[in-house]
């Protein structure tokens, strides 16, 4: 794979859900011009627009209104992604995976990114306010995941 | 987003087209339950879905519940690709009824 990102990309967005086509379109982008795979491509959106539906839809206790900043960058086969917000720190032990036996309507989000990406991880940021969760992913596996 | 629901004796057909995020699914949600409040079976035909999040695929779930609870016909048609990429991800896929 031919690696044009070793810098990083950055990308800032309001914390509403009018952002997240963009948000998807933006990154598609992004990962066609590093020559990532269609079908990798599709998962990879997918867990992006998860984390930032979950920072509009729980940050600040549902009512953040401020910005998203996404950053992203490819070094040899490995995509990292940051993406941070500015709301009041979360507890990260309060997360709510789903149970994958249970049948209900929440929780799914983190599921489906803790099953797309290879590792997916809160970064302590000491006195800096916010939140910003890393998640890396291996590029060329052929079945994308 | 778009959809039309068509209402026909008991029974609803509702078809989605373009992206289910976060930005359509309260619409979505309510436009499901309506149906479900009034009784009606309901079908969901995803042919023209681009784009499915779990904000859409817990529309899904709670309509499945509660027309189970109900004892209401309920099922998904016409899997779009993409909606059906995340049904398997969200090991769902086997779940539903699906036309």
């Amino acid at each position: 794979m031919e690696n044009k990102s070793e810098i990083k990309t950055e990308w800032t967005y309001d914390a509403n859900s009018c952002s997240l086509k963009i948000i998807r379109e933006d990154f598609k982008q992004y990962l066609n011009a590093n020559n990532v795979d269609d079908v990798s491509t599709g998962y990879i959106i997918i867990a992006v627009n998860e984390i930032c539906m979950n920072i509009m839809q729980h940050a600040d206790g549902g009512h953040y209104s401020g910005k998203i900043h996404l950053s992203a960058s490819i070094i040899e086969n490995v995509l990292s992604i940051w993406v941070e917000d500015e709301a009041a720190s979360i507890d990260v032990n309060m997360l709510k995976v789903r149970d994958i036996d249970k049948l209900e309507p929440g929780g799914l989000g983190l599921f489906l990114v803790n099953d797309i990406m290879d590792t997916v991880s809160y970064i302590n940021r000491e006195h800096k306010s916010g939140n910003c969760l890393m998640m890396t992913k291996i590029l060329g596996n052929t079945d994308g995941i | 987003m778009e959809y039309k629901l068509i209402n026909n004796d008991g029974y609803s057909r509702l078809t989605l087209t373009g992206d289910i995020d976060l930005h359509f699914s309260p619409e979505l949600r309510k436009i499901i339950l309506s149906v479900l409040d009034n009784n009606s079976g309901l079908s969901i035909d995803l042919t023209g879905v681009d784009y499915l999040d779990s904000s859409g695929v817990a529309c899904f779930v709670e309509a499945y519940q509660l027309s189970k609870k109900n004892k209401l016909k309920f099922s998904l048609a016409n899997i779009s690709e993409s909606a059906m990429q995340v049904f398997k991800l969200a090991r769902l896929d086997q779940v539903f009824p699906i036309e």
